[in-house]
């Protein structure tokens, strides 16, 4: 294509233009660059139509040329090409063409510095593309056939460069979303460590378990070597200290741990930390030399809770890289989340401790209602105990108040007994028991009576006591009473004869007075004692009766 | 006027008195019966009411009646069934003496002497006072009673 043959004919110059066209169409299809697809262009328009030179120029938004290919013969500076490319975009951007057009030199260019022909292109982006060839050869003029296999040319060209700056924009896209996506996996990355922290978190609720796992995990998800960690709970009295990658390891005793929360508290912008956040550390100088082994390179002071508060020393990432901003965004959220996971282990402790107390609180009211059942159980047997001696009591007031046969029985009985027993002992003492009638003493009938009194002078005798004598007796009856018979019988049967009979009379129903003084008189060895038991009215007696 | 006497009539001090009256009456009174047994029942039989068989036990064993029946009264032991024998005894006094007085027999008492206390009317009054006594007693007497002496009282009680 380089060389400019003679077309003979117009059909031989069409076949030529349409081979030419071709061509540039299967070169252009291989084509990516802009320049090389303008060089393509100019040098396939320049030979087609044996221009003697040309350029071809690409600009960007602003008018501003980004591409320049010049070829041929022609003196014209790159100055030039920016002045004339100016005053032709000018007059596009305000018609708004969109389609390849030539530009009339003597028309709208009053400068065309030599060129016979100024091709516009506009293409995708309000980039435009500029085509200008110089004279043909031989000094033949332009005909309507050379402008068509431009307007052909630029056509293909108009396409070609449009798919080449969309391709190109899609590289740089696809560029600008891999670096974006790769940005996000390191986000997604940090996220899934945040993620897994918290699960992890979730596991444990042991501050002690918590800080163990969260240092490497740190450590792990933001590529540091080594870390150190410190949690100070200042109204329990309790430190905490982890570290990963310190040699020698750092100890309790020997690490200044209130130095080392005052320095970082020094080091932080806002002083006035609020429980559950994080601030990093911004002057961090202090810290290097206070840990034997570890230069953090970033730390991070949080609040837990009023009293409790630590700090996370980070050392130089593993690669040697600067950190990015969405980085540090990163680590401040990652030990914003820990903080929380913290808080949570500590409320958890302090809730376990409340349940421990609970739970003892629970064990001595559990105790104290078993003693307060049992107390009840022994109230309720004492009360129903209090209720029966009550019952007792009363019953028994009752009793004592009612008569029982029991206490006559005793009454009667303890009577008796002490009775009998007086009575024995008694000189004095009764029988119990009536005297049987001795053999001695007979008792006769009325008419015996009679027959004694009258042959043979029998002696009838009263026994009954005086006062019943008075009262009335037998004319003729002597008045022995058994309470004054020795007294009588002295005075009245001292002298009397043995034999005589005597006849007694006076009982009644509840004394035999006969018998007794018949007793009497028989123990004075009267021979002759009867006892008249009859009706002592029905005595025949001299004088009858009184 | 009349509640007042009411009040005394029925109060706890007035029975006690009483009480303490007829207990020593009545062990008074058993004392001669129980050394002379012999003129007691001589006593009994004057008064022909007991069978000849009964009179000697009779006369034994009624002093002793007296005797524990006022020795109980006195120290507030089963003070009512010592109530109800001494106005048994007294009631069976009194129908013995109004047989006595009805039948006109000359005899003594018997209650405190074997000799010198005939019965008059004036013997039958003084044992049916006696005998309204024991009934007071037996119905209002409530102090000073030994069988409740260790006993627990429903009123050291209140609140069970």
């Amino acid at each position: 294509m380089n060389g400019t043959p003679l077309i003979p004919s117009d059909v031989d110059r069409q076949h030529y233009h349409l081979a030419i066209i071709r061509e540039t169409a299967a070169e252009l299809g291989g084509m990516r660059h802009p320049k090389d697809i303008l060089e393509s262009f100019l040098m396939s328009a320049q030979g087609g139509i044996g221009a003697l030179g040309g350029f071809a120029v690409l600009t960007d938004k602003m008018s501003e040329l980004t591409h320049l290919t010049v070829r041929g013969e022609n003196t014209i500076s790159h100055g030039q090409i920016k002045a004339l490319i100016k005053t032709a975009s000018d007059y596009i951007l305000l018609n708004a063409e969109r389609f390849p057009f030539f530009i009339e030199p003597d028309t709208f260019l009053p400068l065309s510095y030599g060129f016979s022909l100024i091709l516009a292109c506009p293409i995708e982006g309000d980039r435009l593309a500029f085509l200008g060839l110089a004279p043909a050869m031989h000094r033949r003029d332009y005909d309507p056939e050379d402008r068509q296999l431009l307007m052909s040319l630029s056509s293909l060209f108009q396409i070609s460069l449009n798919s080449t700056l969309f391709s190109t924009r899609v590289e740089l896209l696809n560029a600008e979303l891999e670096k974006r996506n790769t940005e996000l996996d390191r986000q997604v990355f940090h996220l899934n460590g945040l993620r897994e922290l918290s699960m992890e978190a979730g596991e444990s609720v042991d501050v002690e378990k918590f800080l163990s796992a969260f240092l490497p995990t740190l450590l792990g998800r933001f590529s540091r070597s080594q870390g150190l960690v410190v949690l100070h709970d200042r109204a329990a009295g309790v430190t905490w200290l982890k570290s990963m990658g310190i040699e020698p390891i750092p100890a309790m005793a020997s690490l200044p741990i209130d130095r080392l929360l005052f320095l970082c508290l020094a080091g932080v912008q806002y002083k006035r930390i609020q429980p559950l956040q994080a601030e990093p550390v911004l002057q961090i100088e202090p810290l290097f030399s206070l840990i034997p082994g570890f230069v953090p390179e970033s730390a991070f002071l949080f609040l837990v809770k009023d009293q409790m508060y630590g700090a996370v020393l980070l050392g130089n990432p593993l690669e040697e890289q600067k950190i990015s901003e969405q980085e540090k965004e990163l680590l401040s959220a990652f030990v914003a989340q820990s903080v929380l996971h913290l808080k949570n282990a500590d409320s958890f402790a302090a809730i376990v401790a409340l349940n421990k107390n609970l739970e003892d609180q629970n064990q001595a009211l559990r105790e104290t209602i078993d003693e307060l059942t049992r107390a009840e159980h022994r109230i309720s047997v004492l009360e129903l105990a209090a209720r029966r001696i009550a019952q007792m009591v009363n019953r028994n007031a009752e009793r004592i108040m009612q008569m029982r046969l029991l206490d006559f029985v005793l009454i009667i009985g303890i009577s008796i007994v002490l009775g009998a027993l007086f009575n024995l002992q008694n000189p004095k003492g009764i029988s119990f028991f009536p005297q049987a009638r001795p053999d001695g003493i007979k008792s006769i009938t009325t008419s015996d009576a009679d027959k004694l009194l009258t042959e043979e002078n029998a002696l009838l005798i009263d026994a009954r006591p005086r006062e019943f004598y008075e009262l009335g007796h037998v004319k003729g009856a002597l008045n022995v009473p058994l309470s004054l018979f020795d007294a009588v019988y002295k005075t009245r049967f001292s002298n009397e004869d043995p034999e005589r009979p005597l006849i007694i009379y006076g009982r009644n129903f509840s004394r035999l007075f006969d018998e007794a003084v018949a007793r009497k008189f028989l123990n004075q060895d009267h021979e002759r004692v009867y006892l008249f038991l009859g009706d002592m009215n029905n005595l025949l007696v001299p004088g009858g009766h009184k | 006027m009349p509640g007042l006497l009411l009040t005394w009539i029925r109060h706890p001090l007035t029975a006690l008195m009483i009480r303490f009256y007829i207990g020593g009456l009545f062990i008074y009174a058993s004392l001669n019966k129980i050394n002379f047994p012999a003129e007691f029942s001589d006593n009994i039989a004057a008064y022909i009411l007991v069978p000849h068989f009964l009179v000697n036990p009779m006369a034994v064993f009624l002093p002793w009646i007296e005797l524990v029946s006022g020795v109980c009264l006195v120290a507030g032991i089963r003070v009512r069934a010592c109530a109800a024998v001494i106005c048994t005894l007294l009631g069976l006094f009194t129908t013995a003496l109004i047989v006595v007085l009805l039948k006109k027999t000359p005899i003594d008492c018997g209650c405190f002497q074997n000799v010198g206390d005939p019965v008059s009317r004036v013997t039958l009054f003084r044992d049916l006072v006696w005998l309204a006594m024991g009934i007071y007693v037996f119905r209002y007497d409530s102090l000073i009673h030994l069988d409740r002496l260790f006993m627990i009282r429903p009123e050291d009680l209140d609140g069970l």
